[in-house]
C-alpha cells in the first residue's frame, strides 16, 4: 500500500522531508517549504512594503521563484529585480546565465548582469592565468561581493537577497571557527547584514536545508545549478564540507545555525570606507582595490600576503593606473533595467 | 638477517593488541626486496602480523591514524623522517594513542 | 559555494627538521616536534611544566583562594592523570625547589566510574570497573579519594547504587544523545560532590585538543550559546544558591553559610596543551604506565557513530596536515562569550547550563509541523508537544511541559528517547523548582513529605494538557516544607473548592509559622555564636551550642504550644470536610469499580 501524505492524507507521499522525516506529497511539501520561508521573512521583518529588492540569482532559480511567489501571494509589495554576476569563467556560468535570461521573461522581472570584466577589467579566467589556482578564490569572493553591491546600486535597490541556505551557513560557521575569524563568526549567522549602510543583504533560506531546496527545484522543474566551480579545488573547505555531510547524516538538526557572541574586550575592526572606490572597508583601501591594484601592476600577491611590505618595496600606486569606478559615480539604470554599464570597459 | 625491535603500545593502543603493552619482535632486515626495512614496512608488518581486528583504528592509508604518537628511541618520529626512517637493531618504538584522552 | 572570505588556508608543510637543534637550549639535538618548534627532551619537559604553572597562576582564583579546598576530576586518562601529577608538584614542591606557599588547603580526587553505561551485565564482572584502578593511582597521593559510580546520580544521598538499571540509557536511541546524557550526569555528580565536600575549585583535565573538539561538536549539537562556559579555562557559572541540592544539605545540617561565597569554579589548566604534548610528557615521566584506559561508548566503533567521535576524527585528521588547526580553534573559542540572549539565572534541568528561552517557539517558526491544517494562515503554529516530562508522585502521575525547563540541545537529545524512562532526581528537582517559581507557589505540607520519592519521566507521547494531580514542590529553603500546588478539577463542586481552599489556608499557616520560627532560630544562633566567639575566640563546641538549643526551645515553648493547639484544632476541623471529600471521591470512583466488576463477571460467564 502506498504511503499517504501525513498532511492531506489523500495524495501518495513522494517526499521524505530531511528536516523532519515526515512524508509528504508534492503539493504539501511545496506549501510547507514556502510557509517556512515566509515565516523566516516575516519573523525577521526582512522587508517593508515598497522595498526594491535585488535577487542574487546566479545559483539557481529557486530563490527567484519563491520570492516572486511569496511576494504575489502575501502582498509583500516588493519591486523585485534579478541580479546576476558573470565571473567570466568559461564553462561555469554560461549555462546558468542563459537560464537567468530565459527566466527573466518567464517571471517578468528586470534583469541585471554585472560582469567582472566590465567592473574590474579582469575576468576570472584572466585572473587565474595571472595568479594561478592557489589564491583565485580570494579574488573571486572579494570581487563577487562588491559586484553584487555595485549591481544593486545600479538597479537603485537597497536590498539584496541571497540564496544562502542552512548548509552554507553551517559551512561558513565551521570555516570561521577553523580560521579563527572572530568578527565573521559573529556576523555570518545573522540573517540580515547591513553592508555599508546602504545595501542590506538577507538570507531568506537561512533555515532551509540544501536538500529541500534541491528537492523543491527538482519537483518544480526549476533549474538548480550546483556545479562546482572549475577553479575551486580547495581541499581544506572540502574536508569541512565532508565533515558537515557526515554530521548531517548522524543528526540532521546539526546544521541549523545559531548565534555566537564575542567577548567585549576583543577588538573588532572598525568599518570605514575605501578611499579609492567608496566601498565599505576596515582599512584605507578595500580588499577589492588592493587586489585589483596587484593585478594591474603585475603583483598578484599584493593583498594576499603582507600588503604593506610589498607596497614598501614597490612603491605606491602610480596615478593613472586603472581602478574601478567610485561607488558614488555608479549610474542608476533606467527603469527598464536593460542598459548595461560600459563604464568598466571604457576605463580599461 | 633480522632485527630485534621493542614495541610499546600505550594510551589505549594496547586494546587493539589484546592488551599487550610491550612486545619484542623480530622482523626481517629487508622486508621490501633488498631495501632496508623502514617504518612504513614496520607499520604494514604490525598491521598484518600483530593486529587482530579493526585495522582502521591503527592505520590510515600507509601510515598510522592521525592522533597516534610515534616515538623512536624517545624521539618524535616526525624528526626522524617518519615513514622513511630505517629501522635499526634494538630500536625502541612506542605508539601512544592520544584519542579519547582526558 | 566557494570561499568568499580571505585568507585561504594553504596546506602547511611540516618542516623536515631532522638534525635540528632544540630551539630552547640551542645545544642539544632536537627530538620532539610540537607544531613548528623543536625541543630536546629536557627542554620540552621544562617548557611543558612551565606552561602549566603559568596557566595556573594566571588564573586569579588561585591567588584569591589561600585556604580553600580543591577537587581534581580524575578519569585516569592521560590528560587528567598528568594534571594530577602537575598539580601535586605545584602545590607540594620538592625540598630543593623554590618553596611556594601551598595553594590549597586540601586537594581531593574524585572519579566517576561510567562502566555501568558502557558494558552489559556480564562484562561488568570482568574487572571493567575503573574505580579500583583509579583508586590505586590516587593512593599514591596523599589526598582523599572519592569514588563515584554513574548510577549514584539516581540516589540523592549518593549512598547505595541499587536503584540503577540502565533503562534510561538503553532507551536513548542514538549514541550522540547517550554520550551527552552521560556527560551531564558525570558533571552533575562532580559538581555535587565538590559542593558536598566543600571544595570551591574543580579541576578538569581538558586539553587543547579535546577543547577544540568540544568547540566544534558542541556547536553542532546546538550548544553555541553556552559553549564558552563549557570550554573556558575558568568557569564560575555554578553559583551555589541556585542549587537546591546544596541548600537542602545546608538546611539539613542546620549549617547556614553565606551562600554567595560558596560556588564551585571549574578550572582547566591543561587548556593550552596538545594531546601530543601530554602523551610525550607522560611517556618521559613514566606516567604512561599509570594510566587507566577508560573505554567510552564509541570505543572500537566506526567514525560516524556519534557527533563527538566524528568531530574528533575530523579535528585530529586536520591537525595532522594543518598543525595549527587545534590552536586556532582553541583561540577562537577563548574569544567567545555566552550570548546575551541567554538568561544566566536559568539553567537547563538536565545539563545545568544556561539557555535561551522560547527556543521551542523559534523551532516551530522555522519548521512547520503537520498537526495543523495545511492551508491555514501561517500565523501561530502549534506543533505536537514532542517533549513533556511527566512526574510520578506517590503513584499518581502528573505532567508538565519540559519545553521551558530544558535547553535546545537537551530538547534535541530528548527526541532520541522513545520510551517512558526514569530520570535522575536532580532533573526532577530542577524542574520542580522552576514550576514553583513560575506558579509562585508558597503553600506547604508537613515536613515528612521530604522523604517521599519522586520519579521523572521523559516521553515523546504525552500531551502537556492540564495537570492531572497535585504538584509537590521542593522544600522551602527556610521553612523546610514542601509546597503543594493543588490540582483544580474542571468541574469542581463548591465543596471541593472549599476543601481545597481550606487545605491551602492550613498549608499557608504552617509555612508562615515555620518560616518565622526558623528565621528566628538562624538569627539567634548566629548571635549566640558570635558572642561566644568574642568571649572565647574559638568556634563554639557542640556542647556549648546545645545550651543554646535548650534556651531557644524554652523561650519558644509558649509560641510552639500555641501553634500546636492551633494545628490540632485545624486538624479536627479538617476531619469533617476531609471525610466528605473522601466520600465524594469514593462515589466518583465507585461506578468505575462496579463497571469493571460487571465485565469481569460477564467474562467469566462467557468463558
Amino acid at each position: 500500500m502506498p504511503r499517504l501524505c501525513v498532511v492531506c492524507k489523500e495524495e501518495r507521499a513522494s517526499v521524505k522531508r530531511p528536516k523532519t522525516g515526515e512524508q509528504l506529497c508534492r503539493n504539501c511539501f511545496y506549501h510547507v517549504f514556502e510557509i517556512e520561508v515566509h515565516c523566516t521573512i516575516t519573523d525577521n521583518k526582512l522587508f517593508k512594503s515598497g522595498d526594491r529588492v535585488a535577487i542574487a540569482a546566479s545559483g539557481g532559480k529557486v530563490l527567484a521563484h519563491i520570492m516572486k511567489t511569496l511576494n504575489d501571494r502575501y502582498n509583500y509589495g516588493l519591486d523585485l529585480f534579478l541580479l546576476s554576476v558573470d565571473e567570466g569563467i568559461t564553462g561555469y556560468r554560461d549555462d546558468s546565465l542563459e537560464t537567468v535570461k530565459r527566466n527573466q521573461q518567464q517571471y517578468n522581472l528586470p534583469l541585471k548582469i554585472v560582469s567582472y570584466g566590465e567592473l574590474y577589467g579582469w575576468t576570472m579566467d584572466e585572473i587565474v592565468k595571472e595568479v594561478g589556482l592557489k589564491n583565485n578564490c580570494t579574488f573571486c569572493g572579494v570581487f563577487r561581493r562588491q559586484a553584487l553591491d555595485r549591481g544593486a546600486v545600479m538597479l537603485n535597490t537597497d536590498h539584496i537577497v541571497t540564496g544562502h541556505n542552512a548548509d552554507d551557513i553551517a559551512e561558513t560557521v565551521l570555516m570561521n571557527i577553523l580560521r579563527g575569524d572572530i568578527a565573521r563568526l559573529e556576523r555570518c549567522t545573522e540573517i540580515c547584514t547591513t553592508g555599508d549602510g546602504r545595501i542590506r543583504r538577507s538570507k531568506p533560506f537561512k533555515y532551509a536545508y540544501e536538500k529541500e531546496i534541491v528537492m523543491y527545484a527538482y519537483f518544480k522543474k526549476l533549474d538548480y545549478f550546483s556545479t562546482e566551480c572549475v577553479y575551486s579545488p580547495n581541499s581544506y573547505r572540502g574536508h569541512a564540507r565532508t565533515f558537515l555531510k557526515d554530521l548531517e547524516a548522524i543528526r540532521p538538526s546539526a546544521i541549523i545555525g545559531e548565534a555566537f557572541q564575542i567577548k567585549q574586550e576583543v577588538k573588532l575592526p572598525t568599518q570605514g570606507v575605501c578611499s579609492r572606490c567608496g566601498y565599505m572597508s576596515s582599512n584605507e583601501l578595500c580588499k577589492a582595490c588592493v587586489l585589483l591594484e596587484g593585478l594591474n601592476r603585475g603583483l598578484p600577491r599584493l593583498g594576499i600576503g603582507k600588503t604593506n611590505r610589498l607596497r614598501k618595496i614597490h612603491g605606491e600606486m602610480p596615478e593613472n593606473t586603472a581602478t574601478m569606478l567610485h561607488f558614488s559615480q555608479l549610474q542608476i539604470d533606467g527603469e527598464n533595467g536593460k542598459s548595461e554599464s560600459d563604464e568598466g570597459k571604457k576605463r580599461r | 638477517m633480522s632485527l630485534k625491535v621493542s614495541l610499546s603500545f600505550n594510551g589505549g593502543m594496547e586494546l587493539l593488541f589484546n592488551n599487550v603493552k610491550q612486545k619484542t619482535v623480530e622482523i626481517p632486515a629487508s622486508i621490501n626486496n633488498s631495501n632496508p626495512t623502514t617504518m612504513k614496512d614496520l607499520i604494514r608488518w604490525i598491521r598484518d602480523n600483530l593486529l587482530k581486528e579493526r585495522p582502521e583504528l591503527f592505520v590510515s592509508g600507509e601510515t598510522v591514524r592521525p592522533g597516534i604518537l610515534v616515538l623512536i628511541n624517545d624521539a618524535d618520529w616526525e624528526l626522524e623522517g617518519e615513514l622513511k626512517y630505517e629501522i635499526k637493531d634494538a630500536d625502541d618504538i612506542v605508539f601512544i594513542s592520544t584519542l579519547h584522552g582526558g | 559555494m566557494c570561499s568568499i572570505e580571505e585568507p585561504i588556508l594553504v596546506k602547511e608543510q611540516a618542516p623536515l627538521s631532522a638534525g635540528k637543534k632544540c630551539i630552547k637550549c640551542k645545544i642539544a639535538k632536537a627530538t620532539i616536534l610540537i607544531r613548528y618548534s623543536t625541543y630536546c627532551k629536557s627542554c620540552f619537559q621544562h617548557v611543558f611544566v612551565g606552561k602549566f604553572r603559568k596557566n595556573l597562576e594566571k588564573s586569579r582564583v588561585i591567588h584569591s583562594a589561600p585556604d580553600e579546598k580543591a577537587m581534581v576530576a580524575l578519569s585516569g586518562g592521560p590528560s587528567s592523570r598528568c594534571l594530577l601529577q602537575l598539580l601535586r608538584d605545584y602545590c607540594e614542591p620538592l625540598p630543593h625547589e623554590i618553596s611556594k606557599k601551598s595553594t590549597f588547603n586540601e586537594i581531593k580526587i574524585c572519579h566517576v566510574d561510567e562502566s555501568v553505561a558502557i558494558f552489559d551485565e556480564q562484562e561488568k564482572e570482568k574487572e571493567n570497573s575503573t574505580l579500583c584502578k583509579v583508586e590505586s593511582i590516587a593512593k599514591k597521593y596523599n589526598y582523599e579519594f572519592i569514588g563515584l559510580r554513574l548510577e549514584d546520580i539516581f540516589s540523592p544521598e549518593y549512598t547505595s547504587s541499587g536503584l540503577y538499571d540502565n533503562s534510561l540509557l538503553d532507551a536513548v536511541s542514538t549514541l550522540t544523545s547517550k554520550e551527552e546524557l552521560l556527560w551531564h550526569f558525570k558533571m552533575c555528580l562532580l559538581m555535587q560532590m565538590a559542593r558536598k565536600k566543600g571544595c570551591t575549585r574543580l579541576f578538569m583535565g581538558d586539553c587543547s585538543t579535546r577543547l577544540s573538539i568540544k568547540i566544534i561538536s558542541l556547536t553542532s549539537k546546538g550548544r553555541g550559546f553556552s559553549l564558552p562556559l563549557e570550554t573556558s579555562g575558568e568557569c564560575n557559572l555554578f553559583k551555589a544558591e541556585k542549587h537546591y541540592e546544596f541548600n537542602f544539605l545546608l538546611c539539613q545540617n542546620n549549617k547556614i553559610v553565606n551562600l554567595d561565597s560558596i560556588d564551585v569554579i571549574i578550572l582547566r589548566p591543561m587548556k593550552d596543551m596538545l594531546s601530543k604534548e601530554i602523551g610525550i610528557y607522560n611517556q618521559f615521566t613514566g606516567l604512561v604506565d599509570d594510566i587507566v584506559i577508560t573505554p567510552t561508548l564509541t570505543s572500537m566503533m566506526s567514525v560516524a557513530s556519534s557527533i563527538e567521535r566524528l568531530t574528533e576524527d575530523f579535528i585530529v585528521g586536520l591537525e595532522k596536515d594543518y598543525p595549527s588547526t587545534v590552536s586556532t580553534i582553541a583561540r577562537t573559542g577563548a574569544k567567545l562569550t555566552p550570548s546575551n540572549l541567554i538568561n544566566l539565572e536559568q539553567s537547563c534541568a538536565v545539563c545545568m547550563m544556561p539557555y535561551k528561552e522560547g527556543i521551542k517557539n523559534w523551532q516551530n517558526r522555522i519548521t512547520v509541523h503537520m498537526k495543523q491544517p495545511p492551508l491555514a494562515p501561517p500565523s501561530p503554529f502549534t506543533s505536537p508537544s514532542q517533549n513533556s516530562i511527566s512526574m510520578d508522585y506517590n503513584n499518581s502521575s502528573c505532567q508538565c511541559a519540559s519545553n521551558d525547563t530544558l535547553c535546545y540541545a537537551c530538547l534535541v537529545n530528548m527526541r532520541d528517547i522513545k520510551k517512558v524512562v526514569e530520570f535522575p532526581p536532580y532533573v526532577a528537582d530542577a524542574i520542580l523548582q522552576k514550576i514553583q517559581k513560575a506558579t509562585n507557589a508558597t503553600i506547604a505540607i508537613s515536613p515528612t513529605a521530604n522523604r517521599l520519592k519522586y520519579k521523572f519521566f521523559a516521553t515523546t507521547n504525552f500531551n502537556n494538557k492540564s495537570l492531572k494531580t497535585d504538584y509537590v514542590g521542593i522544600p522551602d529553603t527556610i521553612s523546610n516544607l514542601r509546597p503543594i500546588k493543588y490540582y483544580i478539577p474542571e468541574n469542581a463542586s463548591p465543596e471541593d473548592t472549599e476543601w481545597r481552599l481550606h487545605r491551602e489556608r492550613i498549608d499557608q499557616f504552617n509555612h508562615q509559622f515555620w518560616t518565622s520560627n526558623n528565621e528566628l532560630f538562624i538569627v539567634e544562633k548566629q548571635e549566640y555564636e558570635n558572642q561566644l566567639k568574642l568571649k572565647t575566640g574559638k568556634k563554639p563546641t557542640s556542647a556549648e551550642i546545645s545550651i543554646f538549643y535548650k534556651d531557644f526551645l524554652d523561650k519558644a515553648y509558649d509560641r510552639q504550644m500555641a501553634y500546636n493547639q492551633q494545628w490540632w484544632k485545624e486538624n479536627i476541623r479538617m476531619l469533617l470536610p476531609g471525610g466528605k471529600a473522601a466520600i465524594r471521591n469514593f462515589r466518583i470512583w465507585m461506578p468505575k469499580r462496579s463497571r469493571t466488576r460487571i465485565s469481569f463477571f460477564e467474562k467469566n460467564a462467557s468463558s
